[in-house]
């Protein structure tokens, strides 16, 4: 009787810590709303807001979010945006400018989905100190800017004269009171000609966008908070030189 | 967590005089993993295509947060004492996972389709059958 008992409360005890280690610790994800906007400053108002959604394993997918309520507030300034369906877009209604070193904040905002507000902070100005329009630059030169503050990454392209782009990338020493990017080595494999350098002072989201690894990363959250996706900033310059790739 | 049943059907019930049969029941909490829970897509510049794509990155779960399904199967081991040529020794028949049990040791996702498909796998896809015989010399 005794042997009997002890049994039963074995077994007991082992199916309690069955129903224990069963349970799952997760509750089932809840979609969220995905936006992407990369604001450029200064500009008058061309900005164009993606908002997407995220999709559980078992969704099939769909095109972007055409009814969304996407507003984008500035110093002394609020606009909402208008879906255009031509390119799936939230574009201005009422154009304003982009400037420099001012805080703008993005809210989109959709039925069933959390709210998503997301804030950029838009780099300072700054200037291409060397080269200048159609100066000669060779392998071993370097591209020297002024620094834009809030800028703690550079990126930007060689086009060359058939539109053909070929991107870089540069994280400057915080120290340095100057931004040198030295010209990157694989454009050995290039045609010495004629190119635009377009330059690209971005803010801290951009940054974080820039080094997300989509096949290593799972959450993207560069200025967003309540979904997923990016609202960055940047202030772009340009420079025509000559190339000699040799 | 793992629990183990184990029987032996006693020698004098005449079928299994001078044998054994021997059934073996296994009952386990399904193994933790993160679930890949949710997609969305992630825009970049393609600077090869000169154009801006997307492509889609998976949310996944918290480490060990989900489980996989309680696994349990039964094998079945038959022994039979004999002689061959002058030497003691006994023959045997072995099923693994007697009532074929289909227990997932594992999932993939086939992100070509649209929503992905899931697919489980199990390690004994079948009972598994073996015979052998052991020879005391």
């Amino acid at each position: 009787m005794k042997k009997t008992r002890r049994n039963a409360i074995i077994i007991a005890v082992l199916f309690i810590i069955l129903v224990s280690c069963e349970k799952s610790l997760f509750e089932e994800y809840e979609p969220e709303l995905n936006i992407f906007c990369l604001l450029e400053c200064p500009s008058l108002g061309y900005t164009t807001v993606i908002v997407d959604r995220t999709y559980r394993m078992d969704e099939p997918s769909d095109g972007y979010i055409d009814d969304a309520l996407v507003i984008l507030s500035g110093p002394n300034y609020v606009d909402t945006l208008q879906f255009i369906p031509e390119d799936s877009t939230y574009h201005h209604v009422h154009p304003f400018w982009i400037r420099p070193e001012k805080t703008y904040q993005l809210t989109a905002i959709k039925e069933g989905f959390d709210t998503v507000i997301a804030q950029t902070k838009t780099p300072g100005n700054f200037n291409i100190v060397y080269p200048q329009s159609l100066d000669t630059l060779t392998l071993s030169d370097t591209i020297i800017l002024t620094k834009s503050s809030g800028a703690p990454y550079y990126c930007g392209n060689f086009t060359d004269e058939n539109a053909y782009k070929i991107p870089f990338w540069y994280v400057p020493d915080t120290l340095d009171s100057l931004v040198r990017i030295p010209i990157p080595f694989y454009l050995t494999f290039a045609q010495s000609g004629y190119y635009r350098i377009e330059i690209l002072a971005c803010d801290e989201n951009y940054y974080q966008y820039s080094q997300f690894k989509p096949d290593q990363d799972s959450v993207l959250q560069a200025g967003v908070t309540g979904g997923v996706g990016v609202f960055a900033s940047y202030q772009t310059r340009y420079v025509h030189v000559y190339l000699v790739l040799e | 967590m793992n629990i183990v049943f184990g029987f032996t059907i006693p020698e004098y019930i005449p079928l299994f005089k001078n044998g054994t049969l021997n059934l073996r029941w296994y009952f386990a909490t399904g193994l933790p993993y993160a679930e890949d829970l949710a997609r969305y897509r992630y825009r970049y510049y393609d600077s090869a295509e000169q154009n801006w794509e997307y492509e889609w990155v998976v949310i996944q779960g918290p480490r060990d947060a989900h489980r996989l399904p309680l696994s349990h199967r039964l094998d079945f081991h038959l022994e039979k004492d004999m002689r061959i040529f002058g030497l003691k020794g006994s023959w045997y028949i072995d099923v693994m996972n007697i009532y074929n049990h289909d227990n997932i040791a594992f999932y993939t996702l086939d992100y070509d389709e649209d929503p992905p498909k899931k697919t489980a796998y199990s390690l004994l896809p079948i009972p598994i059958p073996s015979f052998g015989i052991n020879l005391r010399f």
